[in-house]
């Protein structure tokens, strides 16, 4: 990654090891249906995680969060399921949008645009 | 240990063990559900925590040993999160549904109960040590245990991803249930040395299938246990049974045996009955979301009351009596609104210097105490 032309879109808390590569899909509101634009593989971006978002957590390659640490939900699960987690953000759900291919390292607390 | 060191050991716990999540952004953040937990726990406070102290006192009356009754809880973890409760125990004495001593002796019992059940009352090695050396070698020894090691990488990389996700989702389905409460549903020990390498972690989820939310009726299980083998990991537990690893886990598991119903149970022992478990429970899952999502802050207030009385199902049944929350628990609900005083407390926290965070903490949860402000 450091090697590659990739910049540095967003840091916060390393909350579960591992890197992915996806496209983003930012649901900000828990609310009936939320989870259906999420797709296998899909890199979940949300102001914190809980289980009303389960169906969509099942299907993520990462987890990208504004709000929450290394005993988040969102940080927990994601170490259940080996999935990279970067928590604490801030501002994932302002700068990152839907559709946008991002590279999440959960080691460095980092995304890569 | 005395009164005095048993409580001042669980202050000092819990204070560290929440001060650990102020720390991170978000804590004041409750999106489930939809109450801060000390909300939903002023509704406890005096019916649940007078009807623990009063079958407690009743077991002890009829001759049962503690640790006895301790084992009617299941696990300690259960008790653990129990204590969540004792920030009210003031409120009780307060309102006359008992006196200070019973509140005093309350918490204590509670507390050298979970010593019955777990090694390390606190976990303050960083481990949650239920099972003794011998248990852990039989169970092991004899135990359809799955090797990853026998198995193509592919097939491999397939065990780990649904094994990560059977995990992930029975932990929401805790969370679900039993909301911040999640270990009453769970219990997560270990980690226990097999090798200089390896550790064993063992998970028992129970009461899976609970009467208060009818979506469980669909599960096709009430129990699943797990025993799982790591390498070249640290896996930690708190008192309250939160899991913390220093890498993601299912990269570091090699072992594995699974079971439908308690460690006596249907072994899912190849890769196609776990991802038939898997398929079988996320339906059920998503069912059980949709459902709390449509339901009103005062439903699930009356859910979080449900499911904390279920915890005393065993003790009354050994007693003979009812368990279920009474009306008037209901009736306070509908008719009051929980003061904001706690979670005003808790969302200050982060503005103030950590010692007097640390003192705060300790004496909202300490019976001991009149007035923690």
């Amino acid at each position: 990654l450091e090697r590659s032309a990739a910049s540095v879109l967003l840091r916060g808390i390393p909350a579960s090891s591992g890197k992915a590569l996806g496209k983003v899909k930012v649901i900000k509101e828990i609310m009936p249906g939320s989870e259906e634009k999420m797709q296998e593989g899909d890199v979940l971006v949300s102001p914190f995680t809980s289980p009303l978002l389960t169906a969509a957590i099942m299907k993520a390659s990462a987890i990208v969060t504004d709000e929450g640490g290394v005993m988040s939900h969102a940080a927990i699960i994601a170490r259940e399921m080996g999935i990279p987690c970067v928590t604490g953000t801030k501002q994932a759900t302002r700068m990152l949008h839907d559709g946008q291919q991002v590279t999440v390292d959960g080691g460095a607390g980092i995304v890569y645009g | 240990l005395s009164t005095d060191e048993l409580l001042d050991a669980f202050t000092n716990t819990i204070a560290t063990t929440l001060l650990g999540v102020s720390e991170e952004p978000g804590f004041s953040v409750y999106p489930m559900p939809k109450f801060h937990p000390s909300e939903g726990c002023f509704y406890l406070y005096i019916p649940f925590l007078k009807s623990v102290h009063e079958q407690l006192a009743e077991l002890t009356r009829k001759g049962l040993s503690d640790g006895e009754a301790a084992r009617l809880f299941k696990n300690p973890s259960r008790i653990a999160n129990l204590t969540y409760n004792f920030e009210g125990i003031r409120l009780g004495v307060q309102q006359g549904a008992y006196t200070k001593d019973d509140g005093i002796g309350l918490a204590t019992r509670l507390l050298r109960y979970i010593g019955h059940l777990r090694a390390d009352i606190f976990c303050q090695g960083n481990r949650n040590i239920i099972w003794a050396q011998d248990k852990v070698n039989n169970m092991t020894k004899g135990a359809p245990m799955m090797n990853l090691a026998s198995l193509s990488q592919y097939e491999q990389a397939r065990v780990r991803k649904c094994m990560g996700r059977i995990n992930a989702l029975l932990f929401n389905l805790c969370e679900l249930l039993y909301f911040a409460h999640h270990a009453i549903g769970h219990e997560f020990h270990g980690p226990y040395a097999l090798t200089k390498r390896r550790k064993l972690v063992v998970r028992e989820y129970y009461d899976l299938k609970n009467e208060f939310w009818n979506f469980t009726r669909s599960l096709p299980c009430d129990k699943i246990t797990t025993m799982e083998i790591y390498e070249d990991v640290d896996i930690y537990f708190d008192f309250f049974n939160r899991c913390r690893s220093t890498e993601s886990l299912p990269s570091r598991l090699v072992g594995l045996c699974a079971r439908m119903g308690g460690f006596d149970g249907k072994p899912m022992d190849n890769i196609e009955k776990l991802e038939q478990l898997y398929n079988d429970f996320l339906p059920v899952v998503t069912a059980g979301t949709n459902y709390v999502r449509q339901l009103s802050r005062r439903d699930l207030f009356k859910k979080w009351v449900e499911v904390h009385f279920s915890t005393l199902e065993p003790i009354a049944e050994r007693l003979g009596t009812n368990w279920h929350p009474p009306e008037s628990v209901y009736k306070m609900i509908d008719e009051t609104d929980p003061p904001m005083e706690l979670v005003e407390a808790f969302k200050k926290m982060s503005t103030i210097p950590r010692e007097q965070q640390m003192a705060i903490l300790k004496r909202i949860f300490d019976p001991r105490i009149d007035r923690p402000f």
